[in-house]
Order: structure tokens, then sequence, then C-alpha cells
């Protein structure tokens, strides 16, 4: 059996590209057919945005970056439409804009207890499908609980800001590689993909680096 | 922008793949509406 094809993901929560392109990333790695080892990184795409921001990612962006609500109709109805052909059902009237810090926090307190693909799975869909807040303690707790974590140890850990640090490594080490967007996947730490490309574009760079490995054993 | 460090990898792919950069998801002409 041979070793699992490390893949390192550099990600927000409340990116539609990387919901979007964990889609076609898994898509690709099923493709491929062996094996391979995910580990996310956090990546804050707005750190300054408040806990509460009261509004919608349409009003977000409008407010905040000066975008035309029709213009950010228009694109939130484009991310709508590409995430239903990944199988995802984005509901946009629904989403809270928040500060992910926390929700990064958590993906970190679950990949020390062994469920960080599955926390990361439950807060996207949390946030771009069920509507729910991925901002406040107490409600990451709740979507915690939902993957079987131990919800008082959740609010514990994010109170006491346990992993704090972890999030803010990885935000330093993305800059430091020079990655400004997400998601961006870097494959057994040398080649670099960024954005949600096709599935295709992950297969066939797992499988060069499957056969890279073959060639010099 | 600016004051970004050269990528230390390898990049492979489409490089105006769809990405969200400084919390604007850039969405590429290219990729048409719900295919």
């Amino acid at each position: 059996v041979s070793e699992p094809i490390k893949v390192d993901i550099w990600s927000d929560v409340q990116c539609p590209w990387c919901y979007i392109g964990k889609r076609k990333f898994e898509a690709g790695a099923e493709q491929f057919g062996g094996a391979v080892e995910v580990e996310y990184h956090s990546f804050e795409l707005a750190p300054d945005t408040p806990v509460d921001f009261d509004g919608t990612p349409m009003d977000y962006l409008s407010q905040r970056k000066g975008i035309s609500p029709e213009q950010a109709e228009q694109m939130l109805a484009r991310v709508t439409g590409i995430a239903e052909s990944v199988g995802l059902d984005y509901h946009y009237d629904d989403v809270h804009q928040t500060n992910t810090v926390k929700a990064h926090e958590l993906i970190h307190y679950a990949k020390a207890h062994g469920r960080q693909l599955d926390m990361k799975e439950r807060l996207l869909k949390a946030y771009f499908v069920d509507g729910r807040h991925v901002g406040r303690i107490e409600d990451l707790a709740d979507l915690a609980a939902e993957i079987g974590l131990d919800r008082a140890d959740v609010v514990r850990a994010l109170s006491e800001n346990e992993y704090l640090a972890a999030v803010k490594a990885d935000v330093a080490l993305a800059n430091e590689y020079g990655i400004q967007g997400v998601p961006f996947f870097v494959i057994d730490g040398k080649y670099g993909i960024s954005g949600a490309q096709d599935a295709q574009t992950f297969a066939d760079a797992l499988a060069q680096v499957r056969d890279e490995k073959a060639a010099v054993k | 922008m600016t004051d970004v460090a050269p990528s230390p990898f390898t990049m492979l792919g489409d490089q105006a793949a769809a990405v969200c950069v400084d919390d604007v998801c850039v969405i590429p002409e290219h990729i048409p509406h719900g295919e």
C-alpha cells in the first residue's frame, strides 16, 4: 500500500468558491482513486468583519465594497448557479455574514480531536446551505455537538482562544507562501492549484505526484 | 496585490480559476452560469 498523498488546503468558511472547490477536489480525488490525506488551513478573507454584521452578503458587498446591489445580486446568482452544478444548494438570502476566526479555531479544535474534515464540511454547509450563524461561540458549539464533539469543551476552548495562535499561524504561512486567494491547494508540498478548478485538474495533479513518487523508488 | 511573496510551488491548472481575494469573490467570465 502506497503512502497517501498529502494535500494542504487553505480555505475560509464564508468563501463560496472554497465549498465549490471542495466538491471539485473531492470528485478529482475519487477519480484519481489513490490514498489522499487532506489537511485544511485557515485563511481569513475579511478579518475585520464584525461577528454580528447586520446584513446579508449582498448588503456586505454593496455597503463595504462599493459594489452596486444589482451587481452584487448578479454575482451571487452566478455563484449559486455554479454551486448547484456541483450539488450544493446555496441559500444566500439566509446567509449570516460574520467574522470567521472562531469558526477557524473550531476547525483546529476538531483537528486536534481527529474530526477536522467533518467539522469543515459541517461549517460550510451551515453557512451556505442551512442559514446558520458561524461566528458566535454558542452557535459554533451547537454545530460541533452535531458531529459528536463535546459541546461544553468547545465553548471552553473557543472562549479561551485556545486555537487562535494556530489560526494565525496558518494565515501567516499563507502570506509567506504568497497565497492571495482561496481556495488554494498544495499537493505533496510542491504543486499549487489556485481556485475552484475542474475535478480533472486535481485528478491529474494527484496522478502526476503518484507517478513521480513511483519513478524515484 | 502588492508585496506578495513569490509562490514556492509549481502552479498547475488554470491560473484564472475562481477564487476569493480580500472578501471579494472573483468570478471568471469563462465559467458559464450553472455549468
